[in-house]
């Protein structure tokens, strides 16, 4: 490739991507990718990958759920692009995270939404004190799994947390902007820059790698004292401030593992992936970056499990690339008129179609006999149903992937009425390995996903 | 002594004495007195038996014992008191003891007046009935507490309350709070001095609290119309009365849910008009109950500085922070994640979590500031320029204007003297004729060793290329290669050709100077490496953590450095990677304040003076305190009320001070929603990215210019003047306005004035396509008369449904049709009659005198009866709303010093800053004041609750 840059100074790597992804579309994945690692390895060495893909102010259910049931069934309108890879996931009808609705805290159903979508708990109704909720699905995983790859997890999002006003009718913004908790405090936050998503999975590349291990080591010396500093300090703090030191001292810990199990393993050749340098103006190139990096980081095995929020909950963005006009959130109250349930159709439309093309992706990623998408779980969904009265049931949820031949796919199931979203949660975890008893308000496996 | 059947009183807002029957004892009234008629509470009279209840010996016994006896305390009652106050004191008697029991603590000083519910808000929407029974302010007393001697010192002698001068008993304030029964009475008044000398009492003795009615009239109510939708387990919006069996919910354990309870019921909301509805006035007497139980506050009692929970530095503060520990020039932070709001702000200690993805950014923020900062060089380092004139070539070659043509292979080079070791910049000016199938290419050589190739891009088109190049120190030669000559004769031939070279060491002197300061001691024959940095990294420390630190904490710094030095490394590295450590550390990332006893809630202390500086510098500049305040706290001068009043203007005519602009005011007036709105292009296509941002300007502009010129709070709701560019003026359709610098102009005072026409606030209260006179109305309730509507009941139809039924009305049409829903009116009566006032307005804020078709109507009444024809008109009345407003901003400007949300007991300090802003004509600066004065901003407590 050549490129007509006309200052042409040694630039670091970044930089020059900056150039290149302003003057380039993507690449295909398959072709920039280095053939080492997993992807070279037989099947048995696929690890099981889970994702979560959020989106906010639930669907036009009518418009989502397929007619009819099994394996012979056909799409539905707001669903039609996934056709090509119809045989490669389920649609699943019928699940409900009750612990969205206000069980006497009132209204702020769209915080509730995004905080109890993924921990499956209630969270604390509090503008600022006391913020708690659970530990999300993804992080159980991350603490189970999490030590095998150099990120136990990767969260990404395409909306900053907003930071304006009050998010939802007195629930902090944290609730509204994070799915993914580490503890039941302890948000995670999520990164919105491409580029920035990229240098955390394959670090900067600067120097020889003797200068990068001896970095790696003045690294963890520097986290070793500061660790001792936190653990002095906590003795004179009070309880809360405790809880906010712990926070520091768990990242301060996960950093010195990844570092240490970066050591140990061998170095990963950086993927040559065009990145821009800043967040791309355009919501459909920002978030296909973002499904792209998704597949980069599950095909290198730098991580095996991402959350995704496409939009923070209660995201009242337009899309006028769906030709929706109106802000998301403020049409999600439709009360039935017609023009504004077309129009949120069509950002449903829009937000499953950018969905099938990661979905193909995945597929058309090889791996071992098979593909990305093989080993790998999935999630498209909402925390609300019918956004318009906000309800937390009958969810809008696709399972993509065979879970490693777990799962039998090409299907639409309907589950009885308000099964726990929960139970999917917790068949997903078993089979990665994370062996919790019961998630949320579970009641079991939900075994109608199973091979 | 015969109980007296009047009392005297004297109004605290005029002096005027009058007399009111003794039943009208704990009500609140109006003064008698045609021109003040104030509101005020009538206090409670003391009975003979209170002196015996709060006489030395028995308040010290009752006050000393960890479970006083209730008998003893019955039979000290029963002994004294007087037929009147009997059944109230029976009732009361846990509440006396505890209120006696708390006046034995040194407490502030209380004065005789505390009895006055004095009503500065009498201008208050009737929404705002609240505020009728709001606390009079402290200092007002000091003033006129004529007849009651008291001060703070003798509380402190005499901890069992106050001796009473011959002659004179005391009243006390007693937390009149559960007596009140009715909000405002017609009260018979007895002329002053009518009554019986005799039988009138001189309002100054001891008065126990009366009973609770929480049992006697509160649960009656909520039987009567809300347990039928509230109650138990299927309790309508999670509403459950069981829940709550005593007043203390709702003065302390459920607060919340009770501030909306009283809100639905205090508007009408409640119960739903399908429901049976109470009496207006039972509505009234649950209202006043409920209103007294929450806002009527005795601070004496109350006295809570509150607790904030550790901060960790947003992004703007660390930013500011390390630009102004180190000089950094960037701003690190803008690639970490979004900071959590809490309580409409992004400085929240309890919101503010530390995810590992932040972790990472800041190791890595901490190894570019280090490199940005202290940048490995020594001092002289400049860029120099070598013109063609100036380098040789090899082979000689001729020079053609700028460049030496190098047509097969060959060499320009230089001699440069390198000053010191490091890494410089080496950029060469060059073009090519090129021809055959690749670039020409020019090699980079240091000492004649191949370091780089460039290829040269273009035809004839001249470019600069660069390249970094490690050098030692001394004489070095740089050349610039031509490597790949192609010729084919009378058909092809590549030429290069090189200009001028530039060498510069990658900082200035003034870095290199900045780092030489920094790096003060090095080790020598007679210093170690430890000793060394000691020196060096002590006062960076002591900044970065903004407090003096011990050895032991500096110890490990000191060794990360003997450690690396140990590998090999050389000192100043080493000295970076403490540096590095330092800027990881939790005392730098938090701000922390430690205590002795950091779980007991009533360990109270005063923050040091190190901890008030910080404080102040993250409130007023959210950044670290400069040399000054360290200067100050370090001679422990600062926590002196004089000097810190003078570093608190001192600091406000800083240039820092624009972050409370920037923080504070962008986020109060909820600016950064701005950012989020997307008007509908086909309605408003002129707005765009770059108009929106001028908007904002526009109001952070008017709040620094009322900041910095310390005018009145109250010009931000009717500022004559503002300041536009050229672009927001032609918005406004300004004439005479040109380029982007922002100039002050004077309004055109029929359309506009303050704040509330600002584009800015128009635009984000409006929907993309059309106004929004409910969001209009909503957001100045919230915003400016610190009035947080409760939320729509369920099932309410929106504006569309109702557009169906009459489609072709004005949108006030609408909006009135919508609202003869009573479930609706209750609320919106007085939103949208806000709201409508400024329809002049359309949705990015142009003037307007039609909508469609239809011409603009932006008149309107409020529910209080005030009539207004205008946006200009509605200013002029909002404007007298000087207490609400200036307490919504007293509150939200507490909340974002402190780093905490505000409690019931926060209430005390904003009466007292709402009291000093009247006192100083609002001046901004004095709300400043008031919060850096104010009991929460100088004092501490452990964690935990209270009892």
């Amino acid at each position: 490739m050549t490129f007509h840059i006309h200052k042409m100074t040694e630039m670091p790597r970044r930089t020059m991507l900056k150039g290149v992804g302003a003057l380039m579309g993507l690449p295909l994945l398959n072709a920039m990718l280095p053939e080492n690692g997993l992807a070279a390895a037989g099947p048995e060495a696929a690890p099981l990958r889970m994702g979560f893909v959020f989106f906010p102010n639930g669907a036009i259910m009518p418009d989502w759920t397929p007619a009819s049931e099994g394996t012979d069934y056909e799409l539905s309108r707001t669903l039609k692009s996934l056709e090509p890879v119809k045989s490669e996931f389920n649609v699943i009808s019928g699940l409900a995270q009750e612990q969205g609705y206000a069980h006497g805290d009132g209204p702020g159903d769209h915080a509730r939404s995004a905080a109890s979508f993924l921990t499956g708990a209630h969270p604390v109704k509090t503008a600022g004190a006391n913020i708690r909720v659970g530990v999300s699905a993804d992080q159980i995983a991350a603490e189970a799994i999490g030590k095998q790859t150099r990120l136990p997890s990767l969260e990404i999002g395409l909306e900053r947390g907003r930071t304006a006003g009050n998010c939802d009718s007195g629930y902090s913004c944290a609730y509204s902007s994070t799915i993914s908790w580490k503890t039941a405090t302890t948000p995670m936050a999520k990164e919105i820059n491409p580029r920035q998503v990229f240098e955390r999975l394959f670090g900067e590349k600067d120097g020889t790698p003797e200068e990068r291990a001896k970095k790696a080591k003045y690294r963890r010396s520097i986290l070793d004292v500061v660790a001792g500093n936190a653990q002095k300090l906590s003795g004179q703090l009070g309880q809360t401030d405790k809880r906010k030191l712990d926070e520091y001292f768990t990242s301060v810990r996960e950093i010195e593992q990844r570092i240490e199990q970066a050591q140990k393993s061998a170095e990963l050749e950086t993927p040559d992936f065009d990145i821009p340098h800043s967040t791309p103006g355009d919501l459909t190139e920002h978030m296909n970056l973002m499904y792209d990096l998704m597949i980069l980081a599950f095909r290198t095995n730098s991580t095996r499990i991402i959350t995704y929020m496409l939009a923070n909950e209660g995201s009242n963005r337009s899309y006028p690339m769906a030709g929706v006009k109106s802000g998301h959130h403020q049409l999600s109250h439709h009360l039935g008129v017609e023009d504004k349930i077309a129009d949120l159709q069509k950002i449903d439309e829009f937000t499953v179609k950018q969905f099938a093309r990661f979905v193909t992706r995945m597929k058309e990623t090889r791996e071992g006999e098979g593909s990305l998408l093989d080993n790998s779980m999935i999630v498209l969904g909402s925390g609300l149903g019918d956004g318009n009265r906000h309800r937390h049931e009958d969810l809008p949820i696709i399972l993509a992937g065979k879970g490693g031949s777990s799962i039998a796919t090409g299907r639409h199931l309907r589950v009885p009425n308000k099964t726990p979203f929960n139970n999917l949660f917790l068949s997903m975890l078993h089979r990665v390995g994370a062996n919790v008893a019961e998630f949320g308000d579970s009641t079991g496996e939900l075994k109608q996903i199973d091979a | 002594m015969a109980a007296a059947t009047t009392l005297s009183i004297r109004c605290p807002h005029c002096d005027f004495r009058f007399k009111v029957e003794r039943k009208f004892a704990g009500r609140v009234a109006r003064c008698p007195q045609e021109e003040c008629q104030g509101k005020l509470r009538i206090p409670m009279p003391a009975p003979e038996s209170a002196l015996a209840l709060a006489s030395e010996e028995e308040v010290a016994g009752l006050g000393n014992s960890e479970a006083p006896s209730p008998r003893a305390v019955s039979r000290g009652v029963t002994e004294e008191r007087t037929s009147p106050i009997k059944q109230r004191r029976a009732v009361g008697l846990e509440q006396a003891r505890r209120r006696v029991r708390a006046e034995t603590k040194p407490a502030e000083a209380r004065s005789a007046e505390a009895e006055f519910k004095s009503d500065d808000d009498a201008d208050d929407f009737d929404l705002d009935a609240r505020n009728a029974t709001r606390r009079r302010a402290r200092n007002q007393s000091q003033k006129d507490n004529g007849d009651v001697r008291r001060s703070k010192g003798r509380n402190k002698k005499e901890p069992s309350g106050w001796k009473l001068p011959g002659g004179i008993r005391r009243w006390q304030i007693a937390a009149v709070a559960g007596g009140i029964l009715v909000a405002v009475l017609a009260i018979v008044f007895a002329p002053n001095g009518a009554g019986e000398p005799g039988g009138s009492e001189e309002l100054s003795a001891a008065e126990p609290a009366p009973p609770d009615l929480f049992d006697t009239k509160l649960q009656p109510f909520l039987k009567a119309y809300c347990l039928d939708c509230h109650l138990g387990e299927e309790a309508q919006a999670g509403v459950d009365f069981s829940k709550w069996t005593g007043a203390d919910a709702i003065v302390k354990g459920d607060r919340e849910h009770w501030e909306k309870i009283l809100a639905m019921i205090e508007i009408g909301a409640m119960p739903p008009p399908d429901a049976d509805q109470p009496a207006g006035e039972a509505r009234q007497e649950i209202v006043a109950y409920l209103e007294d139980k929450l806002y009527n506050l005795d601070c004496d009692l109350i006295d809570d500085p509150g607790r904030v929970t550790v901060r960790r530095l947003n992004r703007a503060e660390y930013n500011n922070t390390v630009h102004d520990l180190l000089g950094v020039t960037f701003q690190p932070a803008a690639d970490f994640p979004s900071d959590d709001v809490g309580y409409g702000f992004d400085n929240m200690g309890d919101v503010l979590s530390l995810s590992p993805l932040l972790m990472e950014k800041y190791l890595d923020a901490a190894e570019q500031i280090t490199a940005d900062a202290l940048p490995m060089v020594t001092p002289e380092s400049l860029r120099k320029t070598f013109d063609v004139g100036s380098l040789r070539s090899n082979p000689e070659m001729r020079v053609g204007g700028e460049f030496f043509g190098v047509s097969s292979s060959g060499e320009v080079y230089l001699e440069y003297d390198a000053p010191f070791d490091g890494e410089y910049v080496v950029r060469i000016r060059a073009q090519a004729q090129q021809a055959g199938d690749e670039l020409a290419k020019m090699q980079l050589r240091i000492d004649r060793r191949p370091v780089h190739v460039f290829d040269v891009q273009g035809q004839m088109k001249p470019g600069e290329y660069e390249h970094r190049v490690q050098l030692k120190a001394g004489r070095r030669q740089i050349a610039a290669a031509f490597i790949n000559d192609f010729y084919v004769k009378d058909k092809a031939d590549r030429n290069l050709f090189i200009g001028q070279f530039e060498v510069s060491a990658p900082v200035s002197p003034e870095t290199a100077a900045h780092v030489a300061e920094f790096v003060s001691a090095r080790p020598d024959k007679d210093r170690s490496v430890a000793e060394a940095s000691r020196q060096v990294l002590r006062p960076f420390v002591e900044r970065a953590f903004r407090r003096p630190t011990t050895d032991d904490e500096l110890q490990p710094f000191v060794s990360i450095v003997e450690a690396v030095v140990k590998d090999g490394e050389p000192y100043d590295f080493a000295i970076r990677l403490a540096v590095q450590g330092v800027l990881v550390s939790p005392s730098f990332l938090f701000r922390i304040e430690t205590d002795q006893k950091p779980d007991d809630p009533n360990a109270e202390r005063a923050v040091t003076d190190f901890e008030l500086a910080s404080r102040l510098s993250y409130f007023l500049w959210s950044s670290m305190p400069d040399e000054e305040l360290f200067k100050l706290a370090r001679e422990g001068r600062l926590h002196d009320s004089a000097v810190l009043a003078a570093q608190v203007q001192r600091m406000l005519k800083s240039d820092k001070s624009r972050s409370i602009v920037d923080n504070f005011a962008e986020q109060w007036l909820n600016l950064r929603i701005l950012d989020e709105v997307t008007p509908d292009p086909d309605v408003f296509p002129d707005f765009d990215k770059r108009l929106r941002d001028d908007m904002k300007r526009e109001t952070l502009l008017l709040f620094g210019e009322v900041m910095r010129e310390d005018r009145s709070i109250l010009d931000f709701l009717d500022a004559d003047f503002t300041f536009v560019n050229e672009r927001l003026a032609r918005h406004y359709g300004m004439p005479n306005v040109s380029g982007e610098e922002f100039q002050k102009v004077s309004l055109n005072a029929a359309q506009r004035a303050g704040v509330l026409t600002h584009a800015s606030i128009l635009t984000i209260t409006s929907n993309p396509d059309r106004t929004s006179p409910v969001k209009r109305g909503k957001w100045i309730l919230v915003n400016i008369l610190g009035k947080e509507p409760p939320p729509p009941p369920p099932g309410v139809p929106e504006l569309e449904e109702t557009r169906k039924s009459a489609p072709d009305g004005t949108l006030r049409e609408q909006l009135e049709q919508h609202r003869a829903d009573p479930g609706c009116a209750s609320c919106h009566t007085t939103m949208d009659a806000l709201g409508f006032g400024f329809e002049n307005f359309d949705a990015v804020g142009v003037w307007r005198d039609k909508d469609g078709k239809h011409p603009v109507d932006s008149s309107g009444e409020l529910p209080s009866g005030e009539k207004f024809s205008g946006p200009i008109e509605l200013v002029q009345i909002l404007k007298q709303r000087k207490k609400q407003f200036s307490r919504s901003l007293a509150e939200k400007m507490l909340t974002y010093a402190l780093g905490r949300g505000l409690s019931y007991y926060d209430r005390c300090a904003v009466d007292e800053i709402l009291n000093r802003l009247s006192q100083n004509n609002y001046r901004f600066s004095e709300v400043v004041q008031g919060i850096v004065h104010s009991k929460p901003f100088q004092k501490r407590r452990g964690d935990g609750d209270r009892k």
